[in-house]
Formats: structure tokens, C-alpha cells, sequence
């Protein structure tokens, strides 16, 4: 791997990941606000993230293994934040069946002391 | 130990139950078991253990990324949930800056250098450094001063923590540190571009990489935002030591609430 190349390598790599952890935020704020700005920029976000992915792919000299496991784990980045958010709600949702109307106790101390 | 820590801060500070906790709890342990055990296989690059630990340690520390976003989703869902409204605002936002905190400093620095490809240029040089530095802050530190306020709001019986100073002191901490690791991160290239590879970690090439002007501007930079840094400690440390005296105590907090 030449001089240059390593920066380079190094740079696109780090941007991969930087641009998955805000694809991954922006989709957990637009789920939570529901507005179009914050899905459009999620969108967005992961479209540079794949963009990026595309020139590791195409212009790193990483070997093949490592660039399968590049387009792999953008993959799974994609997957990964509506699996966690249904996980979430379930086991959140879960939690509240349970416990029925009557909310924790933790709950009614912070509401009181609120 | 860290997760049981933060698992615990959780269902003080938000409430959580601990079945939700402990359901948390069981996939991080399968992650870590999954990804971060084999992953801790980057430390042992070059340094005289069998080369297959170059693949090993590569290849699961190129997935640490992905539990640490799923630690993203699950901050931001939490604040949603939580209207980020709680008795104890220092330790809330310490938990949250450790969520994203432990995705740049292990998940984007650490991808920048893990693999052994670039680890070999990167290895020893500020790169790991700014690595090491934003890595620790984000997993441990800011997890560990989080439950500090939480303890002190237990021991000290108050109803709310919250104040100027922790926020100063958050501010200035976080700014020198995300400035002292990019500091370190262009003295680092210089050392990984000048000293190994254009000049192959001769002893001159080592010389040449010191006095490069980058590398002499970056450790400069370093040290200025590391004076921010402890400005913003000695904040932290007026605010956890005064904290008591400043926010308004309850008496007795009875079983009942």
C-alpha cells in the first residue's frame, strides 16, 4: 500500500462508519419527530454512506475479503436501526401490558417531584 | 462490568425496569461475546503473536461498529421517551454524550485504523493515541461521571441535580477532548504518512516525522485544548464538591414515594 493510499484508506474508512452512526441517528430522530427533513437527511446520510462504501469498493487497495466485508456491514447498517427500534418498542411494549394502566413507581416519584 | 454499571444508572436515573434491563443486558453480552472479545484481537497486531491474529482481530473489530449503532438507536429512543426530562440532568446528559461518545471514539476512529492494513503504518503512532484517548472518554469516563451523579444524588438526599457549573464543566470537557484527539489525529497521519511510510520507521524518517510542522502545530493544539480540558475538570470536581450545599436538599425522602 502506497503513502498516499494509506491516508486515504484510512479517511474513507473512518467516514464509512461516521456516516452509518448518523444514518442510524437521524432514522431513530425521524422516528420519534415524524417529520420529512429528519427522513429525508437519514436518507440522505445513507446514501454518502453507500457512496462511500462504493469508493472503498472500487479504489482502496484492501483485499477482497475485507471489501465483502465492507458492503456486508453496510448491509447491515441499513438493517440494523429499524430492528433496534422494533426490539424497543416491543420490550417496552411488553413492559407496559404487563403493569397495565398503573404506571412504576420510579414514574410517579419523578412525576410528583416534577 | 460496564454494561451492568450503565444498566443499573439506567433504572435509577430513567425508570426503566429491570426486566428490560436485563433483556438489554443479554444481547449485549451475546454481542460482546460476538464481536468484542475476538475484537480486542487488534491489540496483539505486531507486537510477536501468530500472524492469524492479523484476521481475527481485523475481522471482528470491523464489527464493533454495528453494536455501537445499535447503542445510538437506543440513546435517541430513550430521550425521546423521556421527553428529556429527569431529577438528575448532569447524569442524563453524561449517558447520552457516552452513547455517542463510544460510537465515534471506538466505532469511527477505531474503523480508521483497525484494519491491518492500516494498522501498520498507524500502530504506535498520535493516531492510535487519538484513538486510545476518545475511545476510553467515550466508553468509560463519561459513563463513570455519570453514575457519580447519580451516587452523590443518592447519598446527599436531592430532589434535583442540576445547576451552571456541571454544564460548564460538560461543555469544556467535551470540547477538549473532541479537540485534543482531532489534534492528535493530524499529528498521527504525519507520523503513519512521513515516518512509516514514505520513510519506512528509519531513525531519520522518525527525526524527520517529529519535526514535520503538522505534526509540531497538532501536538501544539493538543496541549492548548488539553488546558481547556482541565478547566472543565476542575469544574466538574467545584461542582460534585459543592453540589450539596448549592441545590435544595429534601429532608427524608420516605418508602412511600
Amino acid at each position: 500500500m502506497s503513502a498516499l493510499a494509506t491516508l486515504e484508506t484510512g479517511l474513507l474508512l473512518g467516514l464509512y462508519a461516521l456516516l452509518a452512526g448518523i444514518w442510524g441517528a437521524l432514522w431513530a430522530l425521524a422516528q420519534l419527530r415524524q417529520t420529512p427533513i429528519f427522513r429525508g437527511s437519514a436518507v440522505a446520510a445513507y446514501g454518502l454512506h453507500t457512496l462511500v462504501a462504493l469508493a472503498i469498493v472500487l479504489w482502496t487497495p484492501l483485499g477482497f475479503g475485507w471489501k465483502c466485508l465492507i458492503v456486508g456491514s453496510s448491509l447491515v447498517f441499513l438493517a440494523l436501526p429499524p430492528l433496534t427500534w422494533r426490539l424497543l418498542q416491543r420490550t417496552h411494549d411488553n413492559e407496559r401490558s404487563e403493569h397495565g394502566r398503573e404506571s412504576p413507581q420510579h414514574s410517579r416519584r419523578l412525576m410528583a417531584r416534577l | 462490568m460496564i454494561g451492568c454499571i450503565i444498566a443499573l444508572a439506567l433504572m435509577q436515573l430513567l425508570g426503566t425496569s429491570r426486566r428490560i434491563v436485563e433483556t438489554w443486558i443479554y444481547i449485549e453480552v451475546a454481542l460482546v461475546l460476538g464481536t468484542g472479545i475476538l475484537g480486542l484481537g487488534h491489540h496483539y497486531f505486531w507486537i510477536g503473536t501468530p500472524n492469524y491474529w492479523l484476521t481475527i482481530g481485523g475481522f471482528f473489530s470491523a464489527l464493533e461498529p454495528l453494536p455501537l449503532l445499535g447503542m445510538v438507536v437506543h440513546a435517541v429512543y430513550d430521550a425521546g421517551a423521556q421527553h428529556m426530562k429527569t431529577t438528575n440532568r448532569p447524569a442524563f446528559y453524561w449517558m447520552m454524550a457516552e452513547a455517542f461518545g463510544n460510537f465515534i471514539g471506538c466505532g469511527v476512529w477505531g474503523f480508521m485504523i483497525t484494519l491491518p492494513q492500516i494498522n501498520l503504518y498507524a500502530h504506535g503512532t498520535q493516531w492510535t493515541v487519538s484513538h486510545g484517548h476518545f475511545a476510553f472518554w467515550g466508553a468509560y469516563s463519561c459513563g463513570v461521571i455519570s453514575v457519580l451523579y447519580l451516587v452523590l444524588q443518592k447519598t446527599r438526599n436531592l430532589a434535583f441535580v442540576d445547576g451552571p457549573l456541571w454544564k460548564w464543566s460538560f461543555a469544556a470537557l467535551n470540547l477538549g477532548l473532541v479537540g485534543m484527539t482531532g489534534a492528535l489525529l493530524v499529528s498521527g497521519f504525519v507520523q503513519a504518512f512521513v515516518e512509516r511510510a514514505i520513510g519506512g520507521s528509519t531513525l531519520n524518517a522518525f527525526i524527520s516525522g517529529q519535526e514535520n510542522a503538522w505534526f509540531v502545530d497538532g501536538m501544539v493544539a493538543r496541549f492548548l485544548l488539553a488546558i481547556v480540558f482541565t478547566a472543565g475538570y476542575f469544574v466538574l470536581v467545584c461542582d460534585v464538591v459543592t453540589l450539596g450545599r448549592r441545590a435544595p436538599a429534601v429532608a427524608a425522602v420516605s418508602p412511600a414515594q
